[in-house]
């Protein structure tokens, strides 16, 4: 079974949003019983209710024109005549409204689960003279429970365009999905509320949620937390020596001379590397984690602890799963460690791992077992988590 | 994009539906001015309180909020009292109309609060407009339409704005605190309203609600009818009277004040005016019986018409056979009588709506259940124009004409004043038995030579009755005292005869007859023993100082109808004729009408492009040579150029004419997204959508249109070829997929 991380939507988040949509449907050959149809029945996915005062329109139509064949009365024709022409007038300025009314989803990453953030609903009116007024968007979020409609409350003048903001917070971490059920409008007069149903959706990542987590005292993790901050790990300090080059070893410390000289790469060890920094690797394996709330929490923990070390500047690596660690020197690589968070499933896991199990809180594949500062996670009882580093408690959640 | 202009705040917009809510409210009241309800004092107050409400908003939250609750039980305990006081429906309705119109719009409204302002203003409009179909209502139903849009468009675009948001409630004791909104400053405003309009906008809304005023037309003439015997009668429910004197009595001097009245009382067509008779006396009541100085309809004479029918259709009234197939409408204004002017008996007539009403076939009169409230049209085919009345049609037997006869020589005098009658009769005659026309002649010869014409009479005084002191007298008089003073020396005389009163004559207008009130009078009919009533005038025209007023005075007063009033009276005409007596009949004819004339136009068009094919095989039949081809050669050489540049180098030279800047997009970044929303469409509609993007010259041509729309300019492929391949693209795909 692949990793979820492999396959991270990289351009979830990085979308600066969905294209410009409009309620036109797809153009259809122009025929005089394709446009009578279109005149007579609704276009698909047009929704059209009564409102109140719809209602009221009818009946009055309905009562004026029974007593105007009652009373045989031109005047209550008149009448009659000049309701209808009411309801026609406002399914035309309905239409005009609508017309060339360009919308798209405007969504600013990142989001983290549990927290409220702050969305965009850009509208665009592309007529040339007249302006659009009172139109709603159905939006509906995967993970929440409550469609969201937000509404334009003002004039969009011609060839304007706005933002509607609108806010939501997402349940879960994973992918998630806003999408733009209908457009819909009482204008002009509020005789039909009208609605268009749209495709306009737009999938993004929310990471994991963030948690409080608990230090263990006298920790490694403590200690270094105390200890001096870098700006970036694994590089800085003071040369300590030269060493083999490893897998996810920065390119840029390899010792040229050297290397070539032994004949085998060879990378600068710098005090930092030897020192402060830790490596994250959160195993993800079905077999270890049988529980959806734990494995949530997990996550969570993670991301958390992976912020905060960040922050600290004590975060050298980072990895999910199988997948191969990679140096976090930035916040994008951060960003990268929470994607594959967001994305993480329980997996079988298909490489060797050590038999010793839970020496270093955890099995270990063998290929990070040369790793210095690595911190791993395993379950703590039935639902904590508790992360350790190089198989000592340092943390709990 | 455009300079942004500003917008209306939320206030702004709830005080422009506060505007809009009172200015449809006094619309509303001011129909009501039309109609005779005896509400002038509730109207002034309502109007009164509309318009202090419509200054100062903020004063109605000092009003208890119990007043508010109890306003409306109130308002129906009136209306109950008002029902059972006056026991008139519709007046009650009106007046009740009036007061929750009056209640709805000093209130602070919510959106059904103006729905129900809306449907109160319309019902007072529509029955306002029903019962006097008057052109007012036209202008008045498109007003109020305006008005009601235009509020009802308010109402959204604050409901919009507050959409969302929840609403202050008031605490149910005490007062409604007023809204920000009620601190208003109309100037301000008003000149708020300026700033934020687009020229262009108002003048597209215009345009629209002229448009909807053209489709209600069109709805209104193709709305189908039908004609539903079982008809509801709104004027039934509320009473008017006449303000004619032609009624069931008439006393001297009625006619003379009507005829001071210069307002119009009916308008009448005719289908040919060439046949038109040479005297025009419109019959409306017959009067037999003479009794304390005042003509009127006898109880036995009342009982000889028919019983209330109510049909739309009367046939055969009153002749065997149809004299001609002219075609008489008439519109006689409300107010004027119940009696229906007639010029004799007729074949056919029809009401544009069913209608209640008695007849009587011997006396050729017509009369409806009440004084009607409203217009009152009908159109008579075959009319009977002769002025005389041939007597019992249905009645042969002579025992019953002699007892319908004796109704008109009834002298109900006593017996000096008989004697005194008989003794002018005598002086007439000469003591010999005459022929009635013959007497007729002596006795109109005999009142000319003592009496001339005046609207004010004066009677002598005396003991005896005062028809006889004038009668015997020299003093001018009026019609009354002429047609009255003629039956009564008729029926000394021996000579059954009645008088009779309308209207006389006319003028013309345009293509129709006008007939004012000032047209009002009373003539004499006269039985000639051979069962024929004979129409006589005694009276002298009032213009002339002999004579009776003849059909060559008639016709020269047809085009004497001139002037801003004669303008505004075609107007109305032209309600009367299309609007308001607009039938089924009309309805057919406008559509045989559309289709002769579309068909004649057609057959125009034919001819003319016929025409003009022959004209150019001819042209090019005749004989060819340079001063001929040369023309046309390079003609046809300048468009090949044109087209061959425009293709070549025209696109590009518009794209680099429009300036960066002007427009949002550039003109090329939009051709591109044009094409792209093409192959979008092209993707929904084709069944195999998914297999549009696998063919590699649409994957081509959607990349570099993408990459047109999109990327940097430096970047573009040559724009034209693009699109060219674009467009062979697309017309491959669709080939293919359907």
């Amino acid at each position: 079974m692949p990793v979820a991380a492999d396959t991270a939507p990289q351009t979830l988040k990085k979308s600066p949003g969905s294209s410009w949509q409009s309620t036109r449907t797809a153009r259809r050959r122009f025929s005089f019983r394709t446009l009578l149809w279109m005149m007579i029945f609704p276009q698909r996915g047009q929704k059209t209710g009564l409102t109140a005062s719809g209602l009221l329109l009818i009946v009055l139509a309905l009562a004026i024109g029974m007593a105007a064949y009652n009373s045989a009365s031109n005047i209550l024709f008149l009448t009659l005549s000049l309701l209808l022409g009411c309801l026609i007038l406002s399914g035309v300025l309905s239409w005009l409204n609508f017309s060339r009314l360009r919308w798209r989803l405007d969504l600013q990453p990142p989001f983290r689960a549990g927290q409220e953030h702050s969305a965009g609903l850009c509208v665009r009116n592309e007529k040339r003279v007249l302006p659009s007024y009172g139109v709603w968007f159905d939006l509906e979020v995967e993970s929440a429970s409550q469609p969201i409609e937000v509404p334009l409350r003002g004039r969009l003048d011609p060839r304007g365009e706005t933002r509607l903001e609108w806010s939501f917070v997402p349940a879960k971490r994973g992918v998630d999905r806003v999408k733009l059920n209908a457009v819909g409008s009482l204008f002009p007069f509020g005789f039909l509320r009208k609605a268009f149903s749209v495709e306009l959706e737009e999938k993004f990542l929310v990471w994991p949620a963030a948690v409080t987590y608990r230090i263990a005292r006298a920790s490694a993790l403590q200690r270094l937390s105390s200890g001096e901050s870098l700006r970036r790990a694994g590089q800085s300090g003071d040369l300590l020596s030269l060493r083999r080059y490893q897998l996810d070893d920065s390119h840029r410390q390899i010792h040229w001379k050297a290397s070539a000289r032994l004949r085998q790469l060879m990378v600068r060890q710098t005090a930092a590397e030897a020192g402060d920094s830790v490596s994250l690797w959160v195993e993800i394996s079905a077999e270890l984690w049988p529980r959806p709330e734990q494995f949530e929490l997990l996550c969570s923990l993670a991301a958390s602890l992976a912020s905060d070390l960040f922050a600290q500047g004590k975060l050298r690596a980072a990895g999910v799963g199988e997948q191969p660690m990679f140096p976090v020197r930035r916040l994008i690589e951060l960003e990268r460690f929470f994607d594959a968070l967001a994305l993480a499933k329980p997996t079988n896991p298909k490489i060797f791992v050590s038999p010793q199990p839970n020496n270093f809180g955890g099995p270990r594949p063998m290929h990070r077992m040369h790793r210095k500062n690595l911190v791993t996670f395993a379950p703590d009882g039935a639902r904590g988590v508790c992360a350790y580093l190089d198989g000592e408690r340092a943390a709990t959640a | 994009m455009e300079k942004e202009r500003p917008r209306l705040s939320l206030a702004e917009l709830n005080q422009t539906r506060w505007l809009l809510g009172a200015l449809l409210t006094l619309v509303a009241l001011s129909s009501v001015l039309f109609l005779d309800v005896n509400a002038w004092a509730l109207l002034g107050l309502a109007t009164l309180a509309v318009v202090v409400a419509l200054i100062r908003p903020s004063l109605l939250a000092r009003v208890p909020n119990l007043v508010h609750k109890l306003a409306f039980p109130v308002v129906l305990g009136v209306f109950a009292f008002d029902y059972y006081t006056f026991r008139e429906l519709l007046p009650a309705l009106v007046r009740l109309g009036i007061l929750l119109l009056l209640y709805r719009s000093i209130g602070y409204r919510k959106r059904r609060d103006d729905l129900q302002l809306i449907l109160l203003g319309l019902f007072l409009i529509v029955v306002a407009g029903v019962l006097t179909v008057s052109i007012g209502f036209a202008l008045q139903i498109v007003v109020f339409t305006a008005l009601a849009l235009g509020l009802l468009f308010a109402r959204t675009l604050v409901d919009a704005a507050e959409a969302g948001k929840k609403p202050a409630v008031a605490t149910p004791d005490e007062s409604i605190e007023a809204p920000a909104w009620t601190a208003v400053h109309w100037p301000d405003l008003l000149r708020r309203l300026v700033q934020v309009s687009d020229w262009r906008v108002w003048c597209f809304s215009v345009l629209l609600f002229a448009g909807l005023v053209f489709l209600a037309g069109v709805l209104f003439l193709s709305i189908p009818r039908y004609q539903l015997e079982n008809s509801l009668f709104l004027d039934r429910w509320m009473s008017r009277k006449s303000v004619t004197g032609f009624s069931d009595t008439l006393r001297f001097g009625e006619v003379s004040d009507i005829q001071k009245d210069e307002s119009v009382a009916m308008h009448v067509e005719v289908s040919d005016p060439a046949k038109l008779p040479t005297e025009l006396y419109w019959r409306m009541t017959v009067l037999d019986e003479y009794r304390d100085h005042t003509f009127g309809v006898s109880p036995a004479l009342k009982a000889r018409f028919s019983r209330e029918v109510t049909q739309s259709t009367v046939n055969r009234f009153g002749i065997l056979t149809a004299p001609n197939a002219l075609q008489w409408t008439f519109y006689v204004e409300p107010g004027v009588s119940r009696y229906l002017p007639l010029l004799g008996g007729f074949r056919h007539l029809t009401f544009t709506e069913p209608q209640v009403f008695r007849v009587s076939d011997r006396l050729r009169v017509m009369a409806l259940s009440r004084d009607p409230s409203t217009m009152k049209a009908y159109r008579i085919i075959g009319m009977d124009t002769s002025g005389v009345l041939r007597e019992s049609m249905q009645d042969p037997a002579r025992a019953h004409v002699a007892e319908f006869l004796s109704l008109f020589r009834t002298l109900p005098f006593g017996p000096e004043e008989i004697a005194r009658w008989e003794s002018c009769a005598r002086e007439i005659t000469g003591g010999k038995t005459m022929p009635v026309a013959d007497f007729a002649k002596g006795a109109i010869a005999w009142l000319h030579a003592r009496h001339r014409y005046a609207l004010q009479s004066t009677v002598p005084a005396g003991k005896e009755d005062p028809l006889l002191r004038w009668c015997v007298s020299q003093e001018p008089g009026h019609c009354e005292l002429f047609a009255g003073s003629f039956a009564m020396l008729a029926r000394a005389a021996g000579h059954p005869c009645r008088v009779v009163a309308g209207f006389l004559g006319g003028t013309w207008n345009g293509d129709y007859l006008l007939v004012r009130n000032s047209n009002a009078h009373a003539w004499c009919e006269i039985y000639d023993g051979k069962g024929n009533w004979l129409r006589i005038d005694p009276t002298v025209a009032p213009s002339e100082t002999g004579g009776k007023r003849d059909a060559a005075d008639l016709a020269g007063r047809l085009t004497t109808e001139s002037g801003f009033s004669a303008q505004l009276d075609r107007l109305r005409m032209l309600w009367y004729r299309h609007i308001v007596n607009f039938d089924r009949a009309d309805q057919q004819s406008l559509v045989r009408s559309f289709k002769e004339k579309t068909e004649q136009s057609s057959q125009q068009f034919r001819e003319q492009f016929q025409k003009l094919v022959r004209a150019v095989v001819d042209w090019f039949r005749q004989p060819w040579d340079f001063s001929r081809a040369g023309p046309i050669a390079f003609g046809a050489l300048t468009l090949a150029v044109g087209v061959w540049w425009w293709r070549r180098f025209g696109r590009t030279f518009w794209i680099s004419s429009r300036k960066p800047g002007r427009t949002a997009l550039h003109p090329v970044r939009r051709e591109a997204g044009r094409w792209l929303e093409k192959f979008e469409s092209a993707r929904k509609v084709s069944a195999r959508s998914k297999n549009l993007d696998t063919r590699p010259e649409v994957a081509a041509a959607i990349s570099d249109l993408q990459r047109l729309r999109y990327a940097r300019a430096e970047t573009w492929p040559e724009p034209r070829g693009v699109f060219k391949r674009a467009r062979h693209a697309l017309k491959t795909a669709r080939s293919v997929h359907g």
